[in-house]
């Protein structure tokens, strides 16, 4: 049994105070996969969620805004790889060729339709998009992941806070449709306000439970929750996000163009949580030239030591946070053999054998074995003295 | 990154550990004996002042070493484990050890230590080469002057409260036992090595007793034996790190040690410790061969 650990304490957190809309951008930019057909023409007027594109999954790319499609470039993403974008230029007329609706009882879709919609929406569960066709069948519990490895991460918080009838809403309605007796909301034992505003809601949804999870790293990945609450095969995860959008989508009938991204981190003084277009370029919001001077920014997590390198980062549906901290000055010093990576793997691997590609494929890439390193390896990323 | 624990805080944390074999051993080798008028006040500290300047020569070779590699003099020291190697040398010799030998094994194990190709256990090659030039020379024995010049006979409680026979710091079994309860919950200690090496010794020395030779059930209460296995085999950075590599390097080492202890005792686990250290590469090798560790985990 691996002991968990819990990191949080060895930070300082920085809770942004609300929501800063920033939905102004000049230029959108939509990742396009290898597979995707691209369905209109540079010089294309768009209106606001058209479907752009077409993956060999079914998986429709949408544009978030109304405007001018200019073409393909190419643009970092979170990985610092470039990869080809859609270029989109607003014409801030936000228009769009669907009249806004609102269903009021989610309950009466069909299965069917929700399971289409789940993937049109390419929403995962189990970290398997194609998991969501066995839904109904053998079923037992659905769980919402609200957990966040970073600390300074606080878009589920505000998700839970600001969109609390829309996801309860769409939770029980996945109940009823899938005839479940009741779903658990996973949510950290460390996030007191949402517990307590939860607490009081959900009396009106009886068929949702609130499951508190321990604050250990990296609980939030789907390997490490299997283990923890010893899920199998008939008990599903979903990301909180994905509920949001799958509840909008059955809601208003319409595709969640915007999403949150927070920048914190021990050194930020006003740490932010913005609500912009997906697939805005980070520098429109953040000038990062300057601060990379002093500083260091990761993307999505301190401990995964994905550092931000461009200014020209495409925020899309895998950046979910920014996280400013000092520079790392410690030392790499060569291996002591310590073996305290190897205790601290959360799914029980070998750190040190990071380079055969057994090894590497179920390696999380969540850092913690880097982080304990007292030689401050970047055992997970390779780097370093060899092992 | 901000991190959770460094080298510095490890070697901190094992040697103020040992700080208190360290005073038991000014005590029971230095105090009981000036009270019998047998040695003089600085002899009381003998103990203490060989562990500090068995720390302070570990320094001063840090010190050399990165002028010579021309690496940054604070970032060597701070990390270094060579305090934590010379800390424990000064532990597994006598103390009544010609100072000037103990220098010349000290400086000769924390040179060794710094060579990145030697993988053996540094500590236990000094204990042994200073029982080879003991015996050269004719001196090898652990009696401090007091038991010298007595015929001494330690009862069970003796033994386990620290008056017996041994190294400088490897006489109280009650401390070393506090010392692990405390290492145990230390995320670094390989407690595997201890437990099993510990186990082993247990089960053969049940066997040896169900045989009817009862004269040999000391080597398990043996304080050697046990700093050895508490201390001196989990060393951080010369034992395996794999789960099923300690436990084995632990079992071999029990077997061993065991068997070596029946025909040389207090040397015994020590050469066997020495012997597989050689081959701590290939304990974690078994990790591989043998199925999968935490097999629940690749469902």
């Amino acid at each position: 049994m691996n002991k968990y650990i819990n990191i949080s304490k060895n930070f300082i957190k920085k809770r942004p105070k609300d929501i800063t809309l920033k939905l102004d951008s000049e230029f959108i930019y939509i990742p396009l996969d290898e597979s995707s057909k691209i369905l209109f023409n540079p010089g294309k007027v768009l209106k606001k969620e058209t479907i752009i594109a077409m993956n060999n999954d079914n998986v429709p790319l949408i544009n978030p805004v109304s405007g001018v499609f200019l073409g393909i470039k190419e643009m970092p993403n979170f990985e610092n790889k470039n990869i080809k974008t859609l270029v989109i230029k607003n014409n801030y007329k936000e228009e769009t060729s669907k009249k806004i609706a609102s269903k009021r009882n989610l309950s009466k879709y069909s299965k069917e339709v929700v399971l289409l919609i789940m993937q049109r929406l390419n929403i995962k569960t189990n970290n398997d998009k194609s998991l969501f066709r066995e839904i109904d069948r053998n079923i037992r519990k659905i769980y919402i992941n609200a957990l966040c490895d970073e600390v300074n991460n606080y878009n589920n918080e505000f998700r839970l806070l600001h969109n609390k009838d829309l996801i309860l809403e769409t939770i029980s309605a996945l109940n009823t449709i899938f005839d479940l007796e009741e779903s658990e909301l996973l949510i950290k034992d460390t996030c007191t306000e949402v517990i307590s505003v939860y607490k009081e809601y959900l009396g009106s949804f009886p068929n949702i439970n609130l499951r508190l999870i321990k604050d250990v790293y990296p609980i939030s990945r789907y390997e490490v929750l299997q283990r923890y609450l010893k899920l199998d095969s008939k008990d599903l995860v979903i990301d909180l996000e994905d509920i949001y959008r799958l509840g909008y989508a059955l809601k208003r009938q319409r595709f969640v163009t915007e999403k949150l991204l927070t920048i914190s981190g021990p050194v930020v003084i006003d740490p932010q949580i913005y609500e912009l277009k997906i697939g805005t370029k980070l520098s429109e919001i953040l000038d990062i030239k300057e601060i990379k001077e002093k500083y260091d920014i990761w993307i999505n997590n301190y401990l995964e030591q994905n550092k931000l390198i461009s200014n020209e980062l495409i925020i899309d549906n895998n950046v979910n946070a920014l996280i400013i901290t000092d520079k790392n000055r410690n030392l790499v010093k060569p291996c002591n053999n310590c073996g305290i990576c190897y205790n601290s793997c959360p799914i029980g691997l070998n750190p040190k054998k990071l380079d055969q590609k057994e090894v590497n494929e179920k390696c999380l890439k969540c850092g913690l074995c880097s982080y304990m390193c007292p030689c401050n390896i970047l055992i997970h990323k390779k780097e370093g003295i060899s092992l | 990154m901000n991190k959770r624990i460094d080298n510095k805080d490890i070697v901190k944390n094992y040697i103020f550990l040992l700080i208190p074999l360290v005073l038991f051993s000014c005590y029971k080798n230095g105090y009981i004996l000036f009270n019998k008028n047998l040695v003089t006040l600085l002899y009381v500290f003998k103990p203490l002042i060989m562990f500090v300047t068995a720390i302070i020569f570990a320094f001063l070779i840090e010190l050399i070493y990165s002028n010579i590699k021309k690496v940054s003099i604070m970032g060597t020291i701070a990390d270094s484990y060579l305090p934590l190697y010379g800390a424990l040398f000064s532990l597994i010799v006598p103390v009544n050890i010609n100072p000037l030998l103990f220098i010349f094994l000290l400086i000769l194990i924390l040179i060794i230590s710094k060579l990145k190709f030697i993988k053996l256990n540094t500590l236990v090659l000094g204990r042994i080469l200073f029982v080879i030039i003991s015996l050269i020379i004719g001196k090898y024995t652990y009696l401090n002057v007091y038991e010298e010049n007595v015929l001494v006979s330690y009862d069970l409680w003796d033994i386990i409260l620290g008056k017996s026979v041994g190294a400088s710091g490897a006489t109280s079994i009650f401390i070393l036992t506090i010392i692990f309860f405390v290492l145990i919950t230390k995320n670094y200690y390989k407690k595997e090595i201890t437990l099993s090496l510990g186990g082993t010794f247990l089960i053969l020395e049940l066997i040896l007793v169900l045989f009817g030779n009862m004269s040999k059930l000391n080597i398990l209460v043996d304080s050697e034996v046990v700093f050895a296995s508490l201390l001196i085999a989990p060393l951080l950075t010369r034992s395996p790190y794999t789960k099923i590599g300690k436990i084995s390097y632990g079992i071999v080492i029990g077997l061993l040690g065991f068997i070596l202890c029946l025909f040389i005792p207090k040397e015994g686990i020590y050469i066997a410790i020495l012997l597989c250290s050689i081959f701590i590469k290939y304990f974690d090798l078994l990790e591989d061969k043998l199925p999968k560790r935490r097999a629940k985990n690749e469902s």
